[in-house]
């Protein structure tokens, strides 16, 4: 059971290591280095509470009553630790406008949100677990674009099985091993995939079909490939040499949760806690580690040497309200992991980590863009609404040459109709209805009731496909993260000041892929519903015109970049284990240190970066702990270590 | 109410055990919008609170009027009558009330912000919406391990109607707990609807078995 800690505890005490944020990366951190027995103190913004079953229950109503499901709507507001979120933004006739926490002044909306609460964003995450090809480590040097890794698939590979374990991904091995992304030809998931939706199977009647591609000049052919899932399925017996795997299930209930029953609603919250979040780490702490919820850390402090002396923060009892008092802790290592575009608020509001000038820059996503249609009456209903979000994509569009004249991007098959791009269900019957009136705000005169309206509504939602192109976006020293004194949240704290645009490169991508999707809809025999044009004079958010054409896309939530990793230090912030090249004890974990984040959700890719940051935390906890060699150069009193980068 | 072993319903309201005269009456009045029989309108225990809602919304006055019309005939609703006719029928499709037309809103002179809320969270999970496709709310009333990936089953309008004086052996009213008063199944009173063709949901019977189920 997770047990958490007034903020007060901490007070002027000192640890082995501090990490700042209780989302996923943060959370795994403490939990390795718990387990090896050093004194690690969690500081997290946001509140807890959802590791009992009330508070479950009460996030699940909390949904339940909210008009629009985005990701954050299962979370109650926190003035003292406020989250962006995607209904902050709003289109203003050919622009955008941002009312939330975050500030934007670039061309186009960075359209994703985060959750700073326990848990983080794993509270809201959809729980697909790909693994980054090895071709996506270096872009630069094969196709001219991006920014390569210091390390590559190879280093990375343990750490990704050993991620898969510790969420318990639920996969088809042969399958990913036929996109050439897991080299160990015998080895499984912890669970067996789950099972593609009936969806799924309508799109794979198009196997072996071929559609061009007219920007990279190329022809495709399609297969359906199912995705892994953080997620509970069937167990696979095959599992580690066969000893097999045991999911885990609720944290609060024992012996619940511990297969998806198919709630549909993966973002924002699983209602039976099937799916992975951060929540069962935390529940596997060590009694070494200690939580403390409601902590907003202000600043990171810098001792002598650019080495890290420790944090303060601030704690508050009434999310309503900025009333809050400060606290300092002190430890040997310091772990930023709150976030991407938190790691760089708090390190640029630190004075911190930015010796390159590369701080807050590279700010990515996965640009999304959204096609819907409805497939064919006489192929029947195709059952929209049911099971996880997604449970296939066609990957083709994420690998070779035609990366070098396009952004590549995976096709995710939406299980959940025209949701995402539409608000469907919802939407479908104000329109057949005609509430809300015309758009001078007069009544509609003409009007569907009874059984029409429940026929015409069962027959078109029942049919509603929905595809969504996630672009990889490069790293662009110009989509930025920085702070402004001007700005600043009820607690005093800089908010984030964000100038973000897409590339002429992801462009081509979104405008390959509105061809394709086009072409695939038609295959299907499908009517293509996108529209992409400003209605009524308004643009849609996240719209864009290329050669004459309307183009939107929206924000995926995969915040990435800021803090990216490198191998020199005059132009990357932290090393391959995520530590700051200017601070030996201070650590920036999560999707920020990714010089790019190819075509897979990027959350797998950071926990295995987290767990490989938690071996090199240790090593470094061991060198400071080594019994001082008086005859040597090495004494721990002065603080002072050799720490030896290692780059395979 | 997605069934007893869902512990994320345990401490639902009881309401459909508890529904008032008038709210019965409501929901018989309101089916002829949805095009759901009485008994779907009914059982999804929501019809007292979505009659206190309408009443909060448009007045007592207006709402009389308008279901006046309802049961006279719905092609005679016009202006904000019409208007208000649909915000019912949103009610019972996704348990939200409506943001009005503006006009119809100046109109009614309200005083209420014009803004679309959901009534209550088991509202939500009671939207008709769901059911015209054979779906389940969104979050609630989850169907069960790869259910996903079977064909849907065809929309009951597509299927043969279930005989109304022998229902099957998976719908008797004595598998309902007997602290459910038979008047719930009763649609005599008042009902604009035939009672002849008042038959338990033509739809996947072994579902509106479980729905009606109070959460134990």
């Amino acid at each position: 059971m997770t047990s958490t800690a007034n903020g007060t505890v901490a007070h002027r005490r000192r640890y082995d290591v501090i990490v700042v944020g209780a989302g996923m990366a943060g959370s795994l951190v403490a939990k390795q280095l718990g387990r090896q027995g050093w004194q690690v103190l969690v500081l997290e913004a946001g509140t807890g509470g959802r590791e009992t079953w009330e508070g479950h229950l009460d996030a699940v109503e909390t949904f339940r009553s909210a008009v629009a499901k985005v990701p954050n709507s299962p979370f109650r507001r926190n003035a003292a630790a406020p989250s962006p979120d995607v209904l902050d933004l709003a289109p203003d006739g050919v622009g955008f406008t941002a009312n939330g926490y975050f500030v934007q002044n670039g061309e186009l909306p960075y359209g994703t949100d985060y959750l700073r609460a326990v848990g983080g964003s794993g509270m809201h995450w959809m729980g697909l677990c790909l693994r980054m090809h090895p071709d996506d480590f270096a872009t630069q040097a094969r196709y001219g674009y991006g920014r390569d890794w210091p390390i590559g698939y190879d280093d990375l590979e343990p750490y990704y099985t050993a991620a898969e374990r510790e969420i318990g991904v639920a996969g088809d091995a042969e399958e990913q091993r036929a996109l050439g992304i897991r080299s160990d030809p015998h080895d499984v998931y912890p669970m067996h995939k789950i099972p593609p939706s009936y969806v799924d199977e309508v799109c794979r009647s198009l196997d072996g079909h071929t559609v061009h591609d007219p920007v990279a000049v190329e022809d495709f052919t399609l297969t359906v490939f199912s995705v892994p899932h953080g997620r509970n399925s069937t167990p696979d017996p095959r599992y580690a040499g066969g000893l097999g795997y045991r999911p885990t299930g609720a944290v609060g209930l024992p012996n619940y949760g511990e297969r998806c029953v198919g709630n549909a609603s993966c973002v924002p919250f699983c209602p039976v806690q099937a799916r992975w979040t951060p929540l069962r780490t935390q529940a596997e702490f060590a009694d070494c580690v200690t939580l403390a919820p409601r902590c907003v850390v202000t600043q990171v402090i810098n001792g002598s040497d650019g080495r890290i002396r420790g944090v303060e923060y601030r704690t508050y009892d009434d999310p309503e309200s900025a009333a809050s008092r400060p606290y300092r802790a002190e430890a040997d290592v310091v772990v930023v992991a709150a976030h991407s575009i938190e790691n760089a608020r708090l390190l640029l509001a630190s004075g911190l980590a930015n010796g390159s000038g590369e701080l807050g820059r590279n700010l990515m996503d996965h640009p999304t863009m959204l096609t819907w249609a409805l497939t064919s009456a006489d192929g029947g209903q195709i059952g929209p609404f049911r099971g996880p979000g997604s449970t296939s994509g066609w990957e083709a569009f994420r690998f070779g040459d035609a990366r070098a004249a396009r952004a590549p991007f995976r096709i995710e098959i939406g299980n959940w109709g025209w949701g995402w791009a539409a608000g469907a269900p919802m939407s479908n019957v104000g329109t057949a209805l005609g509430v809300g009136g015309d758009r001078e705000g007069n009544i509609v005169s003409a009007a569907v009731f009874g059984t029409k309206l429940r026929h015409t509504l069962g027959d078109q939602i029942g049919r509603q496909l929905q595809l969504q192109f996630a672009m990889e976006q490069p790293a662009d020293r110009d989509n930025r993260v920085t702070i402004d004194d001007r700005y600043r949240d009820a607690m005093g704290n800089p908010r984030p000041v964000l100038t973000y645009n897409l590339s002429e490169h992801v462009k081509k991508g979104i405008v390959a892929a509105k061809r394709v999707a086009s072409a695939i809809y038609a295959q299907l025999g499908a009517q293509e519903h996108t529209d992409h044009s400003p209605r009524d004079g308004v643009a849609p958010l996240g719209y864009f015109r290329y050669r004459d054409q309307d183009y939107t896309y929206a924000g995926a939530g995969h915040g990435a970049g800021t803090h990216i990793m490198g191998g020199d230090p005059t132009s990357s912030v932290v090393d391959s284990f995520q530590r700051c090249w200017d601070h030996p004890n201070l650590y920036a974990v999560g999707c920020g240190s990714m010089p790019s984040v190819g075509t897979s959700n990027p959350s797998l890719t950071m926990v295995a970066l987290a767990l490989r940051s938690a071996e090199q935390i240790h090593r470094d906890l061991v060198e400071l702990h080594r019994p001082a060699n008086l005859s040597g150069d090495r004494a721990r009193a002065g603080g002072s270590v050799t720490i030896t980068e290692v780059h395979p | 109410m997605s069934g007893e072993s869902n512990p994320t319903d345990a401490g639902s309201d009881v309401a459909t055990v508890q529904l008032s005269d008038e709210g019965r009456r409501f929901a018989q009045r309101c089916a002829v919008l949805t095009g759901f029989e009485p008994y779907d309108l009914l059982a999804t225990g929501m019809a007292d609170l979505y009659l206190a809602t309408a009443r909060n919304q448009v007045g007592a006055t207006v709402l009389d009027e308008v279901l006046d019309v309802v049961d006279r005939d719905l092609d005679a609703l016009s202006g904000t009558e019409l208007e208000v006719a649909r915000a019912l029928t949103y009610l019972w499709y996704t348990g939200a009330w409506p943001r009005l037309a503006p006009e119809a809103h100046g109109l009614l002179r309200r005083e209420a912000a014009n803004v679309e809320f959901i009534v209550s969270p088991d509202a939500y999970t009671e939207g008709l919406v769901w059911r015209t496709f054979n779906g389940h709310p969104a979050g609630a009333k989850a169907p069960g391990f790869a259910t996903w990936a079977l064909k849907p089953p065809p929309l009951p309008w597509d299927e043969p109607p279930v005989p109304v004086a022998a229902p099957g052996p998976l719908l008797r009213w004595s598998d309902f707990p007997s602290a459910l008063p038979p008047s719930i199944y009763s649609l005599t009173d008042g009902s604009p609807t035939d009672p002849s063709t008042a038959t338990p949901s033509s739809e996947n019977p072994q579902n509106s078995g479980t729905e009606e189920t109070p959460a134990s």
